[in-house]
């Protein structure tokens, strides 16, 4: 017996491996990643990432993985009701949840308390916005199951001292300040409870139909006229179910082709009006009511308003519906200023009036000055501060909004602070040039905001301060405060100019003297800001150089302005005698830039801002810069501030030539032994920004072989670093640029390892249409802004994260790339290039160790097309031929193939290079029915190897692979097909097709560069 | 390589089980040890690549230091002491440089000086068992306990032997010297073997990771979260976890070693039955316990040179056995806190009462010492144990987390409860031992359950994702 059972013992350990053997396969739809073995060589055998892609690879591959799978999940579910599916929670009796609804359920939301009411801010503005240009607005909450039903949920603690889930909060703030447009679902489904009706399934995420119901005629008693009593009635349409929880538990893949964008028209009543709803994945079971009270619905699933990649023109609709589920509130998103640009113009605003530019307060190293075209503030650094006093905010008639339009110098992160109950924090996004920035204000009687202008020293232009009022009845005379209100709306500083009113700091505004219009008339007249002793104390040498450095954190900055601000507010309106005294000997320090630094150029040269601090009276202050080494003077004494006030003094030093690596110095125009000398090198280059996944990042870490040049370096969270000896790729790339323009050359690293395009590639590191606080593209873009804001190219190698689960189609990552492109990344970031637009070089998605053809197709389909169709973008390398040796990455060989692949695209753009890619299949021609000639055309090279092998071929007829018997070089421009059977009439041919095609022989061609012949898919 | 993944347990395992038993066949058990071998290098690739030379390396070197210890007398000193320097040397740069190195710039910035650049060393797994190993045998041999191996591959089987290369026990040389050549392999040893690693696996991948979830979700619990009950549970689950995990590590090496005809010496007895913290420590690990007591205690003068000079060693004992888990002041305040003990109890002569005095009292009062000893090892710094024992001894009620009550489902809960009774049995019960020792259908029986029920749910719950590396794996 104890033999057998020893024998027993063994068969189970053999039982997976015959399973496999004999191919047996149990066709469970269990989620897993398809990965395939890594390949095998000498070298490999003593990498440890060998052994972890194959001990991945065995685990996903397992092949009694999906009955045993089953089978434990099942047990404990039925014997321990529990699960380990990350994203369901087991109620009583039966009844299932999504874990996100139980987040909410436990009542723990008071941390977003704050989040909420900003929310509540911003959909106040987005109602007053769209119904004062004659649309209707309609917001609605889907609750979560476990709202609707807590019964059933178990036993979940709730959070005793909050007990406010965000639901809760948003129903609090619009109950305080009634919001017209928000419909309570929670409220009318919970009355609907009542009777009986069952409107959750017990196995589903979202409301069935019943549910669904209630939502829709809620929404139809809003829109349609009085007569309209028609009965919505259940038409299903075919929809996807994202909801299943059983089948989630169980360990189910849960596959949609749902597209985000879907439009519906439906043909029975012309005259109902035209919709459009953003939601989310709540919408399925109530489209088939939904589609009866419109013409014509569009269907956005996007948590953003409006959608960043779906190009929807919101004039087209009469109603904007916006239906999120309970669960997504926090992770919601409105563009008020995109949805002002779109109706301010055709609204009917009722009150609208101009702030007095004179009323803004410097607070904190900053410098204002009042110029015929609006207020020109001179800022600093993250510390530099601004307030708008007093402002008068929104109230239960009257809501208001102030309207910023404001020139910046250079694309910059403007922080807003409301000082509020609980204070609130904003960040706006400025691009060079007018920018208008929308603060809706909250229901309070007045306010005061503080606003940090940018992270860097930079000159901006505060065109107009204006108050937008939204009243549902006449506006009182009293509401507008005197002293603020101009008569005219598109009032301006015209008059005021001439007029003259610049008060004293700390006068009232209305005290006009006239030795302030005479200031007025002679230049621009800046005021002081009121340093208090312990802020000028602040402002010490060191503080100065760590405002023009780039911090760690924004938000370290941040605070500490913050207590600058509590500082220096108190004594803000100190008369001009508070500014620090005057010495007999006056000191300047420059501050210095981060050593390595490399400024975008323009052109062949670039305009930089030289700022620091001085003591007593040194009068102008010149600068000029030297080359390191040899004293070189690049830039000779040039006066950059003519007028320093404030202790400031701030000048753009233009047309310094790209190069490097440079010094600055500044010095006293009055006394040149007054001056002071930056000791860090900085340069005038091209700063490239690399964004991506895993095969991007890797470009800094795979390989140690090469060595970096001199004039190369990294800017990421910690500032500029040299390369040194790690990373192939981008060692090739730098150092073959710089080996061919000489100028510096400066790689943001901004990619993240497994972040999606898409939110349904979201796999726990983030993803890039992500834009809100604290998402990778935010940090990048904060990344950018600290290196300057501009850059010259955009390299984008990713989409596997997209690829791995199928989920995303072509057409939506090609929409979510092309607006990536041109929504996000050339919306927010400056264009440092010559080019119209800026240039972004994608790298299709390398050859992966596993995964399914179609959706890695997919993807790499929807980047080339991008290439072709998005002006100014390029495919800047084929790269399924380089070896990945069956792992995640490629191997470091490649990644220099990669690199210089990359910067041969750059250099042709920069008119260095004249090709920049591989051949082409040019067309096919089929001799007889086993051979087929394949055409290729050459752009660098003339000829291609292997003569014969060539493998990375195949022919697809009848839906099965044909068998292939040889593919080989026939001459020049002609590859040669020979088939073992006879080919049908109709065949498809592809050519380096797929997730992991063969790539032992590819064609390469014979330019320098060695380029493969580019993948085909064709007939 | 862990024992408890679907690699080894349905690639490896068989693999080895194949070519060993095939080998017999084929060619007499002449190969055994070399396939043996083979494999155990192949083992230790698969977790450790890169510092497989490193192994081989130093292997051949202590293999010819003994060899040159047992042939040159005169020269011995300086043989043993290359030895002891190589092997030393090399534990203490992978182990210990790091956290020498990193508390040394911690002085540097506070004094104002430049830090040392260094990049961090990547530990090799398993180098403190395997050099404890390789040291027991150069000092043996050096002792002339036992005679230098002339068979190399014999002796690298010793050091690299895959059952307990990476977490033990600390297998002796002479322990096992007659059995390399001269073991037996049969049906009864192979039962044997499967059974104490089923019961292994079992331990392991169902009660040792379902305490292990516990008291993870709680260590990783704010401070300010922790009430008296979630940190007393915390402190339990932690003492079962660490208990059923490194012991079922321990079952799973001695009984694939059985399938294979080798006998491993036991590394636990019941620890948490232990009437004193010196009886726990003959108790737990014993391997190790054993091997500080004969190479490093005695040597040091034991407890014959009076009992200031033994409670010395003692100590310095425990620090080191501490420091042996790692490079970090946690260990080395669990170390010290347990040679306080042992110290105390050597003083007061609490350690020569009879066990079976107050056996019940003094049994709840080690496990009560022991358990927040734990709580000192498994706390990511000295501030986090005192605030998790800070909360253990102060009464406070805070309503349990949610992400504390997601770990308490039933099926961890019940595993936890499943478990509780190791606190409870008589100090000399073992439960594989009562599955194994009688023949008759009820163990059998209980046996064929384990075979045909357990190991397709651990299988499971391994694929299913549920599984976590063995705890003295780091060590």
């Amino acid at each position: 017996m104890r033999k057998t059972l020893s024998l027993i013992f063994v068969c189970i350990l053999l039982t997976p491996a015959a399973v496999w053997l004999i191919g047996l396969n149990f066709d469970l739809p269990m989620a897993r990643i398809g990965l395939q073995p890594p390949r095998l060589y000498r070298q490999a055998l003593f990498e440890n990432e060998f052994y972890l892609a194959f001990d991945q690879y065995v685990n996903d591959s397992f092949s009694l993985r999906s009955p045993l799978i089953l089978a434990k999940r099942w047990l404990d579910h039925r014997l321990f009701h529990m699960t380990d599916a990350a994203d369901v929670h087991i109620g009583i009796d039966g009844w299932l949840y999504s874990r996100r609804s139980i987040e909410d359920y436990r009542k723990d939301a008071c941390s977003d308390k704050t989040d909420i009411q900003w929310l509540a801010l911003e959909l106040h503005a987005l109602e007053k916005i769209i119904q004062a240009s004659g649309r209707r607005f309609l917001f609605l909450v889907a609750p979560n199951k476990s709202t609707i039903y807590p019964e059933f949920v178990g036993n979940v603690p709730q959070n005793q001292s909050c007990r406010h889930s965000r639901l809760d909060l948003l129903n609090e703030a619009v109950t305080a300040h009634p919001l017209k447009s928000l419909i309570r679902l929670d409220k009318l489904l919970r009355e609907e409870k009542n009777s009986y009706t069952l409107l959750y399934e017990r196995d589903s995420t979202f409301w069935n139909e019943a549910g669904a119901l209630v939502a829709a005629e809620a929404i139809q008693q809003n829109i349609a006229d009085a007569s309209d009593d028609r009965i919505l009635d259940y038409r299903p349409i075919d929809v996807a179910g994202r909801g299943n929880l059983s089948n989630l538990l169980l360990g189910f893949n849960l596959h949609s082709d749902d597209e985000s964008v879907e439009r519906h028209t439906f043909a029975g009543d012309p005259d109902l009006p035209r919709g459009i709803v953003y939601c989310d994945d709540s919408v399925q079971m109530f489209l088939p009511y939904a589609l009866q009270m419109f013409s014509r619905l569009d269907v956005i699933r996007s948590s953003r308003l409006p959608s960043m990649q779906n190009g929807e023109d919101l004039n087209a609709y009469d109603v904007i519906l916006l239906l999120k589920s309970e669960s997504e509130l926090k992770a919601f998103d409105i563009d008020i200023d995109k949805i002002f640009s779109v109706f301010e113009d055709q609204a009917q605003i009722p009150g609208r009036y101009s702030l007095d530019l004179k009323t803004v307060v410097p607070i904190s190293h900053i410098a204002l000055g009042v110029t015929a075209e609006g207020l020109e503030i001179k800022s600093l650094a993250a510390q530099s501060a601004l307030k708008f006093e007093s402002v008068p905010a929104s109230d239960n008639n009257i809501f208001r909004i102030l309207k910023l339009s404001m020139d910046s110098s250079h694309p910059e992160l403007m922080t807003v602070h409301y000082k509020t109950e609980r204070p609130y924090s904003t960040s706006k996004a400025l691009k060079t040039g007018l920018n208008k920035v929308y603060l809706p204000l909250p229901l309070q009687s007045s306010i005061t905001l503080h606003i940090h202008p940018g992270h860097w020293a930079g000159l901006f232009l505060l065109r107009s301060a204006e108050i937008l009022e939204f009243s549902d009845r006449p506006v009182k005379d009293d509401l507008h405060p005197d002293k603020l209100v101009a008569a005219a709306t598109d009032l301006k500083l015209e008059e005021s100019d001439t007029q003259s009113q610049v008060p004293e700091p700390g006068a009232d505004s209305d005290e006009i003297t006239r030795e302030d219009v005479a200031v007025l008339n002679t230049e621009k007249a800046f005021r002081p800001t009121p340093f208090p002793d312990d802020a000028v104390a602040l402002m010490s040498e060191d503080s100065i150089k760590s405002a023009s450095r780039p911090t760690d954190e924004t938000q370290n900055s941040l605070k500490e302005a913050d207590t600058i601000l509590e500082k220096s507010t108190k004594t803000a309106r100190q008369p001009a005698s508070a500014a620090p005294p005057v010495e007999k000997t006056p000191t300047i320090v420059v501050s210095d830039f981060e050593d390595g630094r490399i400024f975008q150029r323009r052109g062949q040269s670039a305009d930089i801002v030289v700022s620091g601090k001085y003591t007593g009276a040194p009068g102008a202050i010149e600068a000029r810069v030297i080359r390191i080494g040899t004293a070189e003077v690049v830039v000779p004494w040039t006066v950059i501030d003519a007028d320093p006030v404030n202790g400031i003094f701030l000048g753009v030093l233009s047309q310094v030539p790209q190069g490097g690596w440079y010094n600055v110095q500044v010095r006293s125009m009055l006394d040149h032994s007054v001056c002071s000398k930056g000791r860090h090198k900085w340069g005038v280059g091209i700063l490239v920004a690399t964004l991506g996944q895993s095969n991007m990042k890797e470009w800094f870490y795979t390989g140690t072989s090469l060595t970096s040049d001199s004039l190369l370096r990294r800017f990421s969270r910690k500032g500029w670093k040299k390369l040194g000896n790690r990373g192939h790729a981008a060692i090739a790339f730098g150092n073959r640029i710089i080996e061919r323009v000489g100028i510096p050359v400066g790689l943001l690293d901004y990619a993240k390892n497994g972040s999606g395009l898409r939110k349904e590639a979201d796999w726990g590191t983030g993803y890039w249409e992500d834009t809100a606080s604290g998402s990778i593209y935010n940090r990048f873009l904060t990344g950018v802004s600290r290196a300057g804001g501009a850059v010259e190219f955009v390299i984008w190698i990713q989409g596997e994260a997209d690829a791995a689960r199928g989920t995303v189609t072509q057409t939506e990552y090609r929409a979510s790339l092309e607006s990536f492109i041109g929504n996000q990344v050339r919306a927010d970031v400056d264009n440092g290039s010559d080019s119209k637009h800026l240039p972004f070089l994608i790298v299709t998605m390398v050859k992966r160790p596993g995964g399914k053809d179609k959706p890695h197709q997919a993807i790499r389909n929807a980047q080339k097309i991008v290439a072709e169709h998005v002006p100014d973008c390029y495919l800047a390398a084929t790269t399924l031929d380089l070896k990945n040796l069956g792992r995640q990455h490629l191997s470091p060989e490649a990644y220099i193939t990669m690199g210089s692949r990359v910067a041969q695209t750059v250099l042709f753009i920069l008119g260095e290079e004249t090709y920049h890619r591989g051949p082409w299949v040019s067309g096919m021609k089929r001799l007889d029915n086993r051979t087929i000639d394949v055409k290729i055309r050459h752009r660098g090279g003339t000829d291609f190897t292997p003569a014969t092998g060539i493998t990375g071929w195949e022919v697809i007829a009848d839906g099965t692979r044909q068998p292939i018997n040889q593919v080989y070089r026939h001459d020049s421009e002609t590859i040669r097909i020979t088939l073992k059977n006879p080919l049908p009439d109709k065949a498809k041919i592809h050519y380096l097709y797929g997730a992991m095609p063969d790539t032992t022989n590819p064609v390469i061609d014979n330019s320098t560069m060695a380029l493969p012949l580019e993948e085909y898919q064709g007939g | 390589m862990v024992f408890s993944s679907t690699f080894f347990l349905f690639g490896f395992l068989p693999a080895v089980i194949i070519f060993y038993f095939g080998q017999r066949l084929l060619f007499q058990r002449k190969l055994r040890n070399a396939v043996l071998l083979f494999f155990s290098y192949l083992f230790y690739l698969y977790g450790a690549a890169s510092f497989l030379l490193i192994l081989i390396l130093s292997t051949l070197a202590d293999y010819l230091l003994g060899l040159l210890i047992e042939r040159n007398l005169k020269q011995q000193n300086l043989y043993l002491s290359l030895s002891l320097i190589l092997n030393l040397g090399l534990l203490a740069y992978f182990k210990y440089a790091n956290f020498f190195i990193s508390e040394l710039n911690i002085l540097l910035l506070n004094s104002g000086l430049n830090p040392i650049a260094w990049t961090d060393v990547i530990l090799p797994i398993g180098i403190s068992f395997f050099t404890f190993q390789k040291l027991s045998y150069v000092i043996d041999v050096y002792r002339r306990k036992t005679p230098a191996l002339v068979n190399v591959i014999d002796f690298a089987l010793y050091i690299a032997m895959f059952p307990q290369l990476i977490a033990g026990p600390i297998v002796r040389f002479r322990h096992i010297h007659s059995q390399l050549n001269g073991r037996r392999e049969s049906w009864d040893f192979f039962y044997t073997g499967v059974m104490r690693f089923c019961w292994g696996l079992a331990k392991k991948v169902v009660i040792a990771n379902s305490c292990g979830r516990i008291a993870n979700a709680i260590f990783s619990l704010e401070l300010e979260l922790l009430d008296t009950k979630i940190s007393w549970l915390g402190a339990l689950a932690y003492t079962l976890q660490i208990y059923f995990d490194f012991s079922a590590y321990s079952d799973m090496a001695i009984g694939i070693g059985l399938l294979f005809g080798f006998t491993f010496p036991e590394n636990f007895n019941r620890p948490y039955s232990a009437v004193s913290i010196t009886d726990f420590w003959r108790r737990w690990h014993m391997t190790l316990s054993r091997w500080f007591r004969d190479y490093l205690y005695i040597p040091l003068g034991g407890n014959r040179q009076g009992i200031t000079r033994t409670c010395l060693n003692m100590a310095v004992v425990c620090v080191l056995c501490g420091l042996w888990h790692g490079a970090n002041w946690t260990f080395l305040v669990w170390g010290i806190y347990h040679g306080s003990f042992l110290v105390l109890e050597r003083i007061t002569g609490m350690r020569d009462v009879s066990p079976n005095k107050h056996k019940v009292l003094r049994r709840a009062i080690t496990l009560l010492l022991v358990t927040v000893g734990w709580v000192l090892f498994r706390s990511q710094d000295i501030s986090q144990a005192i605030g998790f024992i800070h909360a253990m001894f102060t009464v406070s009620n805070i309503p349990i987390s949610y992400t504390v009550s997601l770990a308490l489902n039933y099926r961890d809960l019940f595993f936890l409860l499943a478990a509780l009774p190791i606190f409870f049995l008589p100090g000399n019960f073992s439960g594989i031992k009562a599955l194994l020792s009688p023949r008759g259908p009820v163990p059998l029986f209980a046996g064929a359950l384990m075979i045909l029920l357990l190991v397709p749910y651990c299988a499971a719950l391994i694929v299913d994702g549920s599984n976590s590396p063995f705890i003295y794996f780091k060590f």
